[in-house]
């Protein structure tokens, strides 16, 4: 039995190197910094404990500061910045929040606050996807905050198309309405009318000719025999789902939560909302 | 010396020649077919194609207009051929001027490959070397976003991006921009082809979105409508309403069969007796067409949902989108319309 486990233990080591290249290169010396980084969990620990030292990105919560403005003039701050640029996939690690798949055991709530605004600081484009998931998905409502916050500094208009696609969400399992909700409040603190645009387009297809769910709709017609529009009385919508109203009408709910705005009557005419955008669209602005 | 003087003749011949190849070229670059219509105007660009009833042609600037036949009383055709006569000098410096360009297209390349950068700085250089040579930077941008070339995501979204800054475009980056907003790889570079369109406000594009909406692949068909609900124009939307055709259904009486029985027994004979009456009898067979049409196919996939084949569905569903009529309009429309209406009678 020895001499197997000694045969055993030569395969091993002869096989190393072909089945795990990248760590092989690791254990032998760092030929590429960023691999490096992604895989060693010293330097996680490392820059999480030295990012946590640096002032909050913000000087008082709840403000519209941009995050990590107050940095302008920390060194240290400005190191970590310099630094995002050139391996942003470091800092979009440390925003993953512990729990979820690939989060780092020390990001904190302060950790993921600073590295939300380091990658905003960065304007690189590559921290689009991480600050996404951030300003939606984070349990903490600060980090959210300022990855909402950072995600303007990136000056990328497929940030505010990917948050509306979240918002407006059809699919009622993968994301029910507490997650469109943090999509909405991710576009209000965005603040950018483009949104509302985009949003007000889809709330048009979603209003018009009414919804087939809905059984208050009468799309086929009042039924009243022979010679009306619906001589069957063929039910308009399928048997009550249960359905609540988010989930009814995801597109609208989303607008209302975006814009803060509700009608007590026609609120699911696209008319009612066309007149209020013409006569507040210019002077609108986003509660934070 | 008398050596010399036979080399300075000899390259002065040269430069003769390569002068007069130039002089040709350019006659070729400047001449242009020339368009008299009907009506006296004249129309002077490059005709581009010749699709029967119509030719197309393309004026300095790269933008296309169809003229119809009917309307054209002469056309004068400049072809390269008759415009350089001098054969051999004119293909010396043709192969010079393709060698020249080869080397610009690869500086250029060079200058433009940072447009999908992650680096702003970067990135704005490349965009402003495209802006400055506009015309040069356009089937360079159109090469990178071609399937072949190996470009990533954001690559392709800042070349469209940059398109919408070179407008006008010709018909080749109009065509690519449409086939994009439906085949690209990268779903958000779908969008950004989309977002250019629409921000041109190019009928080109459309045109080629509604083909791809229409073909009977069902795939395209669906890919074209999400391109075009993303685009959102109204102008689409409403052709396509206006080309939804009304359904019709017609009942024939087919060919007679013998007569076998009398229809009716009228009191009308003599003295009050009763005659039969025959009328022709056969199969009655309806025909129901334009039941569904391409046009309303297509906007039930654009708007998502079903309302039938009805026109005047249709056409509500426009006014309550646009804002011009509320919920409660449409339902008192659909409750008033007369029973002759409702029959679709003409």
């Amino acid at each position: 039995m020895p001499q197997v486990r000694i045969l055993f233990l030569a395969f091993a080591v002869l096989l190393r190197p072909a089945f795990c290249g990248e760590d092989a290169d690791l254990r032998v010396g760092v030929r590429n910094e960023t691999k490096a980084r992604e895989f060693i969990p010293e330097v996680y620990r490392d820059v999480s404990r030295r990012l946590a030292k640096i002032p909050p990105p913000v000087s008082a919560a709840g403000t519209n500061e941009i995050p990590g403005a107050v940095w302008e003039k920390n060194d240290e701050a400005q190191a970590f910045i310099k630094d995002a640029r050139n391996v942003p996939e470091l800092y979009a690690r440390l925003l993953i929040p512990p729990g979820f798949p690939n989060a780092v055991a020390e990001a904190s709530k302060e950790v993921r606050v600073r590295a939300a605004a380091v990658l905003g600081q960065c304007r690189d484009r590559r921290a689009l996807d991480p600050l996404i998931n951030s300003s939606v998905y984070d349990p903490e409502e600060a980090v959210r905050a300022t990855a909402a916050a950072s995600l303007r500094l990136l000056e990328e208009p497929v940030a505010v198309r990917k948050l509306v696609d979240l918002a407006v969400a059809k699919d009622r399992q993968r994301y029910p309405w507490a997650v469109r909700k943090s999509a909405c409040q991710a576009l209000r603190r965005y603040g950018d009318k483009e949104a509302l645009e985009r949003l007000l387009k889809e709330l048009s297809y979603e209003l018009a000719a009414g919804n087939p769910l809905d059984k208050n709709n009468k799309l086929r017609g009042k039924a009243a025999g022979i010679g009306t529009e619906n001589p069957l009385a063929i039910p308009d919508a399928p048997p009550d789902l249960q359905l609540s109203a988010e989930d009814l009408y995801p597109v609208l709910s989303a607008v209302k939560e975006v814009t803060g705005v509700s009608f007590d009557k026609g609120e699911k005419d696209m008319k009612t909302w066309f007149v209020w955008w013409h006569k507040e669209g210019a002077k609108f602005a986003f509660k934070p | 010396m008398e050596n010399h003087m036979r080399i300075a003749t000899k390259r002065l011949g040269y430069s003769q020649a390569f002068l007069a190849g130039l002089l040709c070229l350019s006659a070729a670059l400047l001449a242009e077919d020339t368009i008299t219509l009907v009506d006296g105007k004249v129309v002077k660009g490059t005709i581009t194609k010749d699709e029967g009833d119509t030719i197309v042609i393309r004026n300095k600037d790269g933008e296309s207009r169809a003229i119809a036949k009917s309307r054209i009383s002469k056309i004068e055709r400049v072809t390269v051929k008759a415009a350089t006569a001098k054969g051999a000098a004119l293909v010396e410096t043709k192969e010079q001027v393709a060698k020249i360009s080869e080397k610009e297209v690869s500086a250029l390349y060079n200058e433009l490959k940072d447009i999908g950068s992650s680096d702003p700085l970067k990135r704005k250089a490349s965009l402003d070397a495209a802006k400055q040579k506009k015309a040069e930077a356009t089937p360079v941008l159109l090469a990178m976003v071609n399937p072949k070339t190996p470009t990533d995501e954001w690559t392709h979204i800042s070349v469209f991006r940059a398109l919408a800054d070179l407008a006008p475009l010709p018909d080749q980056a109009v065509q690519t921009l449409a086939w994009c907003a439906v085949f690209d790889a990268y779903p958000e570079a779908r969008r950004e082809a989309c977002v250019t369109i629409r921000r041109l406000q190019d009928d080109r594009a459309i045109r080629m979105l509604m083909q791809y909406g229409t073909s009977e692949n069902p795939k395209q068909r669906q890919a074209a409508a999400v391109a075009l609900h993303e685009i959102d124009d109204n102008r689409v939307l409403a052709a396509l309403i206006r080309a939804i055709p009304m359904p019709s259904v017609n009942a024939n009486l087919g060919e007679q069969g013998r007569v076998q029985t009398p229809a009716y027994n009228l009191p009308v004979g003599p003295g009050g007796t009763s005659l039969p009456v025959f009328l022709p009898q056969g199969e009655v067979s309806g025909v129901a067409t334009d039941i569904s049409s391409p046009a309303s196919e297509l906007l039930k996939l654009i708007a998502g949902k079903d309302i039938g084949n009805m026109p005047f569905s249709w056409a509500n569903w426009y006014r309550e989108k646009t804002g011009e009529i509320s919920a409660d309009d449409r339902d008192a429309y659909k409750h008033n319309r007369s029973a002759r209406d409702r029959m679709n009678a003409p």
